[in-house]
């Protein structure tokens, strides 16, 4: 959490508490003398805070007619903006794990566990069958709608293999023992295939909760 | 706000209510809310336009403008709306200035949007500089707020996103599991989403009016600010919302629409108007994301844009 934040919770938090809503007044605070800056002259400086006290004892000096140097300063509470002032910056977003991100418009390619008595050579992959290009959700640093589609990860051909496992696949595989379809590398065009969706078609299966719309 | 709640909760799904307000369409989702949370949420955003209005003479802002330099006491929400206000004009170094007030008065945009439009024509404008937070004072222990003789305030986006954010905060203290609230896009979430991992919130490209990504949060804010929705007419010029502070014109360049994702919505509004100004101004995007979209359809980030 950013400063920002933590102002803002407190501010909140005074506010919305039952006790912390404060009627709006309509007079003008500190007429005549105001709060601003730092005043240091010479003569009395009324305040208005100080006028109508009476209450001086009767046994205090009368007034002095030397002039004397009065200081006044802001309440400890005020802030005075000027360019050097410090206040609460801006903080990131919390953003879901990758585990918590909306599923890709199309889906990632799937994967068969192999039991691990698997012959070596049985798990030994054929030459897959071409894949067509997927185009995946923008996940980084997106151009917005001039930037060309993200495709999916390079695809790996796994080649014929001695370990017992094969890892080959593009992402990392959601059991040790994996592998019997990751895609082939990118083949040539497929006229038959249909064309990936446009790169700006938001990676949704389902509608949104929000819209951030330009009208502010 | 808790105690004007009922106890009995809404079911898990979650609620929605759409309004207007600050002259704006208002959106509001709630999550495990109690019943009359909707409602609650409504009545905060109007109570917020009637504080921080610079168009109602008896809100505290207008009140504020018509103070020639005297202090006043205001709401606390005022207080906070400015200290934020003034927090991002330090960040943006006058990049986002709340003090565009006269500036708008200047080109013609002194009442709502669709009264200016409406009456269009007027005389030839001349810009006027905004004169900026410096000398600004508030004082949050006190709720009292002094705008410099001359300064007076249009808060705008930032309070659109002030308001979202503080609805979203009330509503999660009241008891709501989630929330969400748009004020005219400026977007802020916040707990559990409904039926998912995560908010997921489209980001409508203005040039197109369609949806052109989208990004997952858990929480934080959202803000689209573009120079092609609110625009009017004086003398024979076209003018925009969007102003560069230092001459009080409408921004000139390429840049059309931004749209900033931040902790905050308020922050997201203010980030989202420095690419308007400065486009090569990214300094103040190191801890957010920021996607610029420009007049030839072209796209680019600042920042690791979360789509």
């Amino acid at each position: 959490m950013t400063r920002a934040t933590g102002t803002t919770a407190r501010s909140i938090g005074r506010l919305l508490s039952p006790t912390g809503r404060r009627a709006r007044a309509s007079k003008v605070i500190a007429t005549g003398v105001s709060i601003s800056a730092t005043l240091a002259g010479v003569g009395f400086i009324a305040h208005a805070d100080d006028t109508g006290s009476d209450d001086g004892d009767a046994a205090s000096p009368a007034p002095s007619a030397v002039p004397v140097a009065v200081t006044q300063t802001l309440p400890a509470t005020t802030t005075v903006m000027t360019p050097t002032t410090v206040l609460e910056q801006p903080g990131p977003a919390l953003l879901p794990t990758k585990s918590t991100e909306p599923a890709l418009a199309v889906p990632a390619p799937s994967y068969e566990t192999l039991p691990p008595t698997v012959p070596v050579d049985s798990a030994v992959l054929a030459p897959v069958e071409a894949a067509t290009p997927v185009t995946a959700a923008p996940r980084a640093n997106n151009g917005g709608s001039s930037a060309p589609a993200a495709t999916a990860a390079p695809a790996v051909t796994a080649p014929a293999v001695t370990a017992p496992v094969v890892t080959a696949a593009p992402a990392p595989p959601p059991a040790p023992v994996t592998e019997t379809t990751a895609p082939a590398p990118p083949p040539p065009p497929d006229t038959t295939a249909p064309p990936p969706p446009p790169p700006t078609l938001p990676p949704l299966t389902a509608p949104p909760d929000g819209s951030s719309r330009g009208t502010t | 706000m808790t105690a004007t709640m009922t106890h009995a909760r809404l079911a898990a799904r979650p609620a929605h209510l759409a309004f207007r307000a600050m002259s704006t369409d208002v959106t509001v989702t709630v999550v495990g809310a109690q019943l009359d949370a909707l409602d609650w949420a409504r009545r905060r955003v109007c109570e917020l336009e009637q504080r921080w209005s610079r168009f109602l003479p008896e809100s505290d802002i207008g009140r504020l403008n018509r103070a020639e330099g005297n202090a006043l006491e205001v709401h606390p929400d005022t207080v906070t709306a400015v200290r934020a206000a003034c927090a991002a004009w330090l960040v943006t170094e006058g990049c986002f200035d709340p003090t565009v007030h006269d500036s708008l008065l200047r080109l013609g945009y002194d009442d709502t949007i669709e009264v200016v439009r409406e009456r269009g024509g007027g005389s030839p404008a001349v810009s006027l500089p905004a004169p900026g937070c410096a000398g600004i004072e508030f004082d949050e222990a006190r709720s009292v707020v002094r705008l410099p003789a001359g300064v007076r305030l249009d808060l705008g986006g930032i309070g659109k996103g002030l308001a979202a954010d503080l609805t979203v905060a009330g509503l999660l203290e009241g008891g709501a599991d989630g929330a969400l609230v748009s004020v005219g896009g400026d977007l802020r979430v916040a707990g559990t989403p409904p039926g998912g991992d995560a908010w997921v919130i489209a980001i409508e490209d203005p040039r197109t009016e369609c949806p052109l990504t989208s990004v997952s949060l858990l929480s934080g804010g959202v803000a689209t600010s573009t120079t092609l929705r609110r625009r009017w007419r004086s003398g024979q010029r076209p003018h925009h919302h969007l102003l560069a502070p230092t001459t009080g014109a409408s921004t000139a360049n390429d840049v059309v629409g931004a749209t900033v994702v931040a902790d905050t919505a308020a922050w997201a509004d203010a980030l989202s108007k420095v690419p308007f100004v400065d486009p090569d101004r990214h300094d103040c995007f190191q801890h957010v994301s920021c996607l610029v979209m420009r007049a030839d359809g072209t796209s680019s980030t600042i920042g690791e844009f979360p789509a």
